[in-house]
């Protein structure tokens, strides 16, 4: 249960982490991305107390890296399904001929 | 990935991350966690399938036909490429009952996270004032506009 929760966790800190990445990278002068950033900051904290108060003794650094880690891992256990998805989307695609339609 | 950054200055910054974090993934650095470690391993796993797999699906997907007509080599090398990465992937994801209640509770957190991230935008937008009444235009503006309308019009009469 511990482990599902820190997953839990660690996957909304990977998120944040990933929109305060993008809204650095894409910032332009007519973007005001102040809010956003603080409210990504503000659930990532939440989500590093939420943890540091299940895991005592670990140091918010640690907390932070090990259940990115964690949640990293389980991502990516869901890419073999979203490969096989798009791979049978693009068989049906590559195969199928549509019928001549005369105008 | 390659649009990141200004409208008018793209393509600059989203290789260099992208590859930035290929390298990481390829060397990691000395002195990582259990967990960044099984991470890490799982990282390169992954990528021993999902590079020729991407490069693959890429291929069929450009000799896929349109107006039905199709690249029969394109497909060809597509499709062997595909069924390289599907057979290595096989061979190498090992799921298991533990590893579906993880993935599913990550999957959870992402969501939350995005949806969280979808409110502050609505928030933001909805306590942001409107832009005011656009002025009007001033004098050189109005000339520069009806040079253009003017030569524009010019031109469609020299064509007809």
């Amino acid at each position: 249960m511990s482990e599902i929760v820190t997953v839990f966790f660690g996957s909304i800190i990977l998120a944040s982490m990933a929109i305060l990445i993008h809204l650095f990278s894409a910032y332009h002068p007519y973007h005001n991305p102040a809010p956003l950033a603080l409210s990504s900051l503000a659930t990532m904290s939440i989500s590093v107390l939420a943890l540091a108060t299940i895991n005592d003794g670990f140091s918010y650094l640690e907390i932070v890296r090990g259940s990115v880690s964690e949640s990293i891992s389980s991502l990516l256990n869901i890419l073999p399904l979203v490969y096989l998805s798009i791979a049978i989307i693009l068989f049906n695609v590559s195969f199928k001929h549509r019928k001549d339609e005369p105008l | 990935m390659a649009r990141m950054g200004p409208a008018f200055d793209r393509s600059r910054f989203g290789f260099l991350v992208f590859f930035a974090g290929l390298l990481l993934a390829l060397l990691p650095a000395e002195g990582l966690m259990t967990s960044e470690d099984a991470a890490s391993e799982s990282l390169r796993l992954t990528l021993s399938w999902a590079i020729p797999g991407a490069i693959g699906l890429y291929t069929v997907a450009s000799g896929a036909p349109i107006y039905n007509e199709s690249n029969l080599l394109k497909l060809l090398i597509g499709w062997a490429l595909t069924l390289y990465s599907l057979s290595t992937m096989i061979s190498v994801w090992s799921p298991d009952i533990d590893m579906i209640g993880k993935t599913v509770s990550s999957g959870l957190g992402l969501l939350s996270a995005l949806i969280i991230y979808l409110y502050s935008i609505r928030i933001t937008e909805s306590i942001s004032s409107g832009d005011s009444v656009t002025k009007p235009l001033e004098g050189d503006e109005i000339k520069h506009i009806s040079d253009i309308l003017l030569s524009n019009l010019v031109d469609m009469e020299a064509k007809e």
